[in-house]
């Protein structure tokens, strides 16, 4: 039976909204194992096509991903090389494919929407970015979203800071978006910002730049709460804004999957712009802000500018490598 | 080994050597398993769900998921899971019957077992949490769709949560077999379900003509005149049968005049008060024993209801269109070589279907106050917030629900991101289509044709053959047309002493004055004389209202008449009446009806300027306006119990807040009686 690539990775990858869920999806990387070991099993296969006739008739031919629902798990394991119980898991995973239309229906219901890496407008900067050696990180095989994923097309610069902010990080936050905006209407380009939507920086930024008409991507931290505010829903509706979101935002996350969630936003951000800066950051792994720019620094994922304020965060940064950023 | 060949084989299995498929049968079989869409329109007995039984087989065997089959009756469900098992199908049936928590629990698990073969559900069950929370976990192998011309707004019998389905099939991935059925599809229906079913789609129809139905129209203009035909000629008809009304009171007033003259019948239609009271099933159960000799219903005994002798239908009012005719006179005749069909019509029934067809859809005026207004609130906020009729609000909010812009979370509406569309255009032609078919119905009590062609033309049937028994192809009536004259004045007088309860009023609205309380001194039930504008006395209060200077005696005689033993039965000593800026009318009449009961008048309750309580329309806004222009002077202490008189009553709430006024000067309890009642209550089935 030969499917829809798009369909197969839903059925793969899609985490429902329900608590009793009884099979848990891939993993990015479980989903990536199964790509590149269907790629090495059809490159061997040509290459010894004459050989393995004899052995096995199957593997005259190459495997397809579209053909997975006929795919058993004793091929998998044998001939695929696939480990431990992903084979079982990849058969039990397809098995639903009919019924995760619901999940899909229930995500639509609320106005999200599923992107697949098969999909011709999942946002290839997000690809670009985070593929950037040497971190060589993998794209989540699906994104939830809300809005038109082409927005994310356009230049972006991001945003991220400490949830606690003073009048100052407020003022200047908002004449970084500002400056962001006039100079690239001067430019005659486009420019956007992105953010993760928290409490603080997050929110000014993209605030300030909705007022400003500039398009605003959100990696949410919960897709909801963004979803019940007027002002986020015109914006959407206008085609200016969008929530991407890696986790099923329906779902209700344990507090590790919560923390893990919060902190893989960062990532994102900083592959989705072209630049991001970081406004107020205190020190040291507990801040997120500071985490983030540091992985970031450190595996070459995007830009990273620092507001050069006296915050010990920010210089510790500027110390790492990220480069200072003052605005007049 | 084909398909054709196993699939006799599974046949044979289960009906016998000899079995062989009718026409279409087995290439439908064949679509559905070759991953089509599959639309099939047969009538009902064609064999439908051999079809999907034997589907299922094939895909179990190949090592497949479990059928879903969706269907809106559950009567029928417990008909097929005989069928299933002839084909060795494990059936599992979840819908609103299965009551015990354990039981729905164990359906569940064994659907995510994988261990049963089909799965009946309705659109509601499947809809519902806990049946959400466990379908990932289900292998799916083919989706069935019963009763698919509910998917069509088009369509006669369209469902607003059955066309939740058609997201899901757009949804599915496209090898997945989804198999339609409909015994009552015309090409519009037809077109649509392909439409969204995807372009692949294998249809396969037959024809819809049925040989054991006896067509008539008995053309009867007034009410005493058809219920004067109805009880004469109930006994010439066959075995047990059924009375469609198109409105719930029509079912009533009906059922009660034939049960009055002695004959056994049931009323039938949805009404939250009679499935608490196990009235409904009382009177399904009565009808399917042959304990009575007709069911009077709405349209609520509706699709695939299946009694297989039911000898005959009277339509006691037209029905909406063609489609809706030839499914309800479908009823009839199923295992019994003749069945009679009458159709009547009255002078009230485009008035009635004309509501329908303007209400079906929400204006657009609404829709934008609505979405403007909706985010973060309840459904009493939100009505508390627009002054729009109760009805048509929740009707809106309904509606924008389906379509997708706002959503339902712990009570509350939020609005989706998706911007408004008011499909003019759409709901433009779907409005014109059902006026036109308005119209056909209309011809066909007026064709020389022969009726059951006519119909089925309708539906874009093939052409056929006249069918050589309905009035028009004998020549004559099958049932004589005629009535008697006692009967005739027996309808005349039942008519005439019809009156209609008064429902207490026992709690606020929201408004700014209130919040979701008890009324402290509530109105008890209360009497109304009759329904606005209806003929005899509804009619009177109507042309009194605007014409005459006072309510003319015909009406104060009958209100003496019906008041007088209340008056004894409830001790009452008083009576006031509910005062008017514009006239005074009620204040007339109600001093002339005071002293004919030989009640104490009084008038103690103050008008001051207002809206016309007719401008609010719902019951946030008319309760707020009465409380604003009703009151009492201070010091008023009242003993007693009182009678409160008013001419035309709708939302009652100028009524439940003059009693509660009256309750607070100490007056013991308050009875109220209406002339008319001007409230659309009883125009849905």
């Amino acid at each position: 039976m030969i499917d829809n690539l798009r369909d197969i990775v839903i059925a793969l990858c899609l985490e429902t909204s329900e608590k009793n869920n009884k099979i848990k999806p891939l993993t990015t990387s479980e989903f990536y194992e199964l790509l590149s070991s269907i790629e090495v099993y059809n490159n061997f296969n040509n290459s010894n096509q004459l050989l393995l006739f004899e052995e096995n008739q199957r593997s005259n031919q190459n495997i397809e991903l579209a053909a997975l629902r006929d795919i058993e798990a004793d091929f998998m394991a044998h001939d695929l090389g696939l480990k431990g119980d992903l084979p079982e898991k990849i058969v039990s995973l397809m098995k639903r494919m009919n019924s995760l239309a619901f999940e899909q229906d229930k995500l639509e219901s609320q106005g999200i929407k599923i992107g697949t890496i098969f999909d011709a407008d999942y946002p290839e900067k997000l690809k670009a970015g985070l593929h950037a050696k040497p971190n060589s990180l993998r794209e989540p095989p699906i994104l939830y979203y809300c809005g038109e994923l082409k927005i994310a097309k356009s230049n972006f610069v991001g945003f991220v800071g400490s949830r606690v902010v003073n009048e100052g990080d407020v003022v200047w936050t908002q004449r970084a978006v500002e400056k962001i905006c006039t100079e690239a209407e001067q430019e005659n380009q486009i420019f956007g910002i992105v953010s993760g939507g928290a409490e603080g920086i997050d929110k000014i930024a993209e605030d300030t730049a909705i007022n400003l008409a500039m398009p605003v991507v959100e990696f949410s931290k919960n897709m909801r709460i963004t979803l019940k505010e007027p002002k986020y829903l015109d914006a959407i509706m206008a085609g200016k804004m969008l929530l991407i979101s890696k986790v099923n935002p329906l779902r209700n996350l344990s507090r590790m999957e919560a923390t893990s969630h919060f902190m893989n936003r960062n990532k994102y951000i900083y592959a989705a712009s072209n630049y991001t800066i970081v406004v107020k950051s205190a020190k040291g792994s507990k801040s997120g802000t500071w985490a983030g720019a540091s992985e970031a620094l450190k595996r070459n994922i995007g830009k990273v500018f620092v507001r050069d304020v006296d915050y010990d965060g920010n210089q510790d940064l500027i110390r790492m490598g990220a480069k200072p950023l003052s605005i007049s | 080994m084909s398909i054709k060949y196993q699939a006799e084989q599974i046949l044979k299995d289960a009906y016998g050597l000899e079995a062989r498929f009718r026409e279409g049968q087995l290439e439908a079989i064949e679509a559905t398993l070759n991953n089509k869409r599959t639309l099939i329109v047969q009538k009902t007995g064609w064999g439908k769900s051999i079809i999907y039984f034997i589907a299922t087989r094939m895909i179990r065997e190949k090592g497949g998921g479990t059928t879903l089959i969706i269907s809106p009756l559950l009567e029928l469900m417990n008909n097929q899971i005989e069928t299933a098992s002839l084909f060795g199908l494990k059936c599992e049936v979840l819908n609103s019957t299965i009551k015990q928590s354990a039981d729905r629990e164990r359906i569940l698990d064994e659907l995510q077992a994988g261990v049963a073969d089909v799965f009946f559900t309705t659109p509601e069950t499947l809809f519902r949490e806990e049946v959400q929370s466990i379908i990932a976990n289900v292998n799916l192998g083919l989706f069935v769709i019963d009763e698919a011309h509910c998917l069509s707004d088009w369509g006669h019998d369209f469902r607003r949560e059955y066309s939740r389905l058609y997201n899901i099939i757009k949804m599915l991935p496209s090898s997945t077999p989804v198999l339609c059925t409909t015994a009552t599809a015309n090409n519009r229906v037809i077109e649509d379900l392909s439409e969204h079913l995807g372009k692949e789609i294998f249809v396969s129809r037959g024809d819809l003509m049925r040989k054991s139905l006896c067509l008539q129209v008995v053309l009867l203009q007034d009410r005493a005149e058809r219920y004067a035909w109805i009880l004469d000629h109930l006994n010439d008809l066959p075995g047990t049968g059924i009375i469609y009304c198109l409105t719930k009171r029509d079912c009533d007033y009906l059922c009660n005049f034939l049960k009055q003259n002695g004959v056994k019948v049931e009323a039938y239609y949805s009404d939250t008060m009679r499935e608490k009271n196990g009235l409904n099933a009382n009177a399904i159960s009565k009808f399917k024993h042959n304990k009575i000799k007709a069911i009077v219903a709405t349209i609520k005994l509706g699709m695939g209801y299946d009694k297989p002798d039911i000898g005959f239908v009277i339509h006691y009012q037209c029905p909406q269109n063609i489609v809706a005719y030839y499914q309800q006179i479908g009823r009839a005749g199923r295992s019994i070589d003749k069945a009679y069909a009458i159709l009547m019509t009255g002078p009230e029934d485009e008035d009635i279907l004309n509501y329908f067809i303007e209400n079906a859809f929400p204006e657009e005026a609404l829709c934008n106050k609505i979405l403007a207004v909706a985010n973060d609130k309840s459904q009493n906020e939100i009505l508390a917030a627009i002054n729009g009729r109760r009805k048509s609000i929740i009707y809106a909010l309904q509606f924008l629900e389906f379509d997708g812009y706002l959503r339902k979370s712990e009570g509350k509406h939020y609005r989706v991101p998706k911007i408004f569309r008011y499909d003019h255009e759409h709901y433009h032609a779907i409005t014109e289509i059902r006026r036109q078919e308005m119209q056909q119905m209309h011809a066909l009590t007026e064709t020389d044709e022969c009726l059951l062609s006519y119909t089925v033309d309708c539906l874009n049937n093939p052409h056929g053959p006249a069918c050589g028994r309905c009035a028009n192809c004998v020549g004559r009536p099958l049932i004589s047309q005629d009535y008697s004259m006692e009967s005739l004045y027996k309808a005349q007088e039942y008519i005439n002493h019809l009156i209609l309860k008064i429902e207490p009023r026992l709690q606020w609205p929201i408004t700014d004055l209130t919040r979701q309380t008890r009324i402290p001194y509530p109105f008890q039930p209360g009497i109304c004389l009759s329904k606005y504008g209806d003929a005899g006395y509804g009619a009177m209060v109507k042309q009194d209202k605007y014409r005459a200077n006072e309510y003319r005696d015909e009406l104060l005689a009958k209100t003496i008449n019906i008041l007088r033993s209340e008056v004894l039965k409830n001790d009452i000593q008083l009576l006031t009446y509910v005062p008017s800026l514009r006239n005074d009318k009620v204040k007339i009449f109600a001093k002339k009806l005071a002293a004919a009961l030989r009640l104490r008048f009084f008038e103690v309750i103050e008008k001051s300027e207002a809206p016309p309580q007719k401008s609010m329309r719902n019951s946030s806004f008319q309760c707020q306006n009465a409380l604003q222009s009703f009151s009492v002077p201070s010091n008023v202490s009242i003993f007693g119990k009182a009678m409160l008189v008013d001419d035309i009553m709708d939302s009652r709430w100028t009524l439940a807040v003059c009693a509660n006024l009256l309750g607070e000067c100490g007056c013991e309890s308050v009875i109220p009686f209406c002339l008319a009642d001007s409230s659309d209550g009883g125009l849905n089935d």
